[in-house]
């Protein structure tokens, strides 16, 4: 798991406060190991899928 | 801010919306919760019988106290409400404990209290005291001190403040003795009721040959009031040991309570307690409406809902400023 690929629902912070990712920022600062257990308790979520650009406009 | 008696049981507090409620010096404080029955004796019984009509009640009395009129404690707080002794359109929060301030330590709270009743004891020959009585309407919850009443915040809380986490595995509670574990549908028995609902999470020790090792596990079934089932796959079952509540999935009720803020220049102060499985990523399980009283106190609360193991709490000042504030938390699960 990559905490790009999630969305912060709920805010996450570390043990001593500080803010790992607000509320809809995506997690690339939550570790690894935790976003399991955020997922199934509903504090993150999948972020949508980037749309691709239609053919011969990129 | 003090907020045990003076000369009084040093471990016993009281608050009511932010004021100091326990006098300088009083006889008892009690808590009393009650499951309210009605006699149904009839003739021909020869033992008196009483049969419970399904409500509890609550009360919290400060006996035989001696009140002063120091700032923030209950004279104080008379002055402050006109009329604070007549029934209130705003239901007041009330905290209170009778083992001191410790993280992790329990605590009373009740939502709310419409009235208290102020009963002046005088007589000749003797000093003048008081009973005083709040009428609390609705639960009654016994809870753990995420915050110390003690803390104060001059900026956002954050580093060793906020790092001052709660396990639950190792507050007082009921400790369940195992019997066994079972390969067979990786069920537990226990010897007494465990009191489970599915979802919670049990730390259990000094359980014996199972494999794997059983340790920090989910519920997923309750099938009887003994026996419940993990989600770890037991491949040989073991013996003996004991488990207590690690997370709780009944939802909780937390309170807040401030008995003083100064904003200066900020707009608010918002508390937040958080929750944690591991105790180093935390996330937020409920934040308090933004303070900007003076003084005050909240109780928040949800069903169904997971708390995990670890809490902890935050402040937040919005906008810019040189605030302070001082403050209690507590969280009760449900």
């Amino acid at each position: 798991m990559k905490g790009a690929d999630y969305i912060a629902i709920n805010r996450i912070t570390n043990r001593a406060g500080m803010v790992l990712a607000a509320t809809g920022e995506t997690c690339e600062r939550v570790p690894a190991d935790a976003l399991g257990w955020l997922l199934e308790g509903g504090d993150i979520c999948k972020a949508e899928p980037k749309a691709k650009a239609p053919k011969g406009k990129e | 801010m003090a907020t045990a008696g003076k000369f009084g049981g040093a471990g016993i507090w009281l608050l009511v919306s932010g004021y100091n409620m326990v006098s300088n010096k009083f006889n008892a404080l009690r808590a009393k919760v009650e499951s309210m029955t009605e006699e149904t004796t009839g003739a021909g019984d020869s033992w008196r019988e009483v049969t419970p009509v399904g409500l509890t009640s609550a009360e919290v009395v400060q006996e035989g106290a001696y009140f002063d009129t120091q700032t923030g404690f209950v004279h104080d707080m008379q002055a402050a409400y006109p009329g604070a002794l007549t029934p209130q359109t705003t239901p007041r929060v009330v905290t209170g404990g009778f083992e001191g301030h410790v993280l992790g330590g329990s605590f009373f709270g009740a939502f709310a209290d419409y009235n208290f009743d102020y009963e002046v004891l005088s007589k000749v020959g003797a000093l003048e005291r008081a009973n005083l009585s709040h009428g609390i309407s609705g639960q009654f919850d016994w809870g753990q001190i995420v915050a110390l009443l003690t803390s104060t915040a001059s900026a956002d809380v954050t580093g060793v403040e906020a790092a001052n986490s709660v396990d639950n595995t190792t507050v007082p509670q009921r400790v369940v003795p195992i019997t066994s574990s079972s390969a067979t549908g990786e069920i537990i028995t226990t010897t007494v009721p465990h009191g489970l609902t599915v979802n919670d999470t049990v730390l259990i020790t000094s359980h014996a040959g199972s494999t794997p090792a059983l340790s920090v596990e989910t519920v997923s079934s309750v099938p009887t009031s003994t026996t419940f089932g993990i989600v770890t796959n037991i491949t040989v079952g073991g013996t003996g040991g004991t488990l207590v509540r690690a997370a709780t999935a009944n939802g909780y009720a937390a309170y807040l309570q401030w008995t003083a803020l100064t904003l200066g220049g900020h707009t608010g102060a918002v508390v937040t307690v958080r929750h944690s499985v591991d105790n180093s990523t935390f996330a937020d399980l409920v934040s308090f409406t933004a303070a900007t009283a003076t003084r005050g106190g909240e109780r928040k609360t949800a069903a169904a809902t997971v708390v995990r193991r670890y809490l902890a709490h935050s402040v937040d000042f919005t906008g810019a400023g040189s605030p302070s504030m001082n403050y209690f938390v507590g969280l009760a699960r449900l």
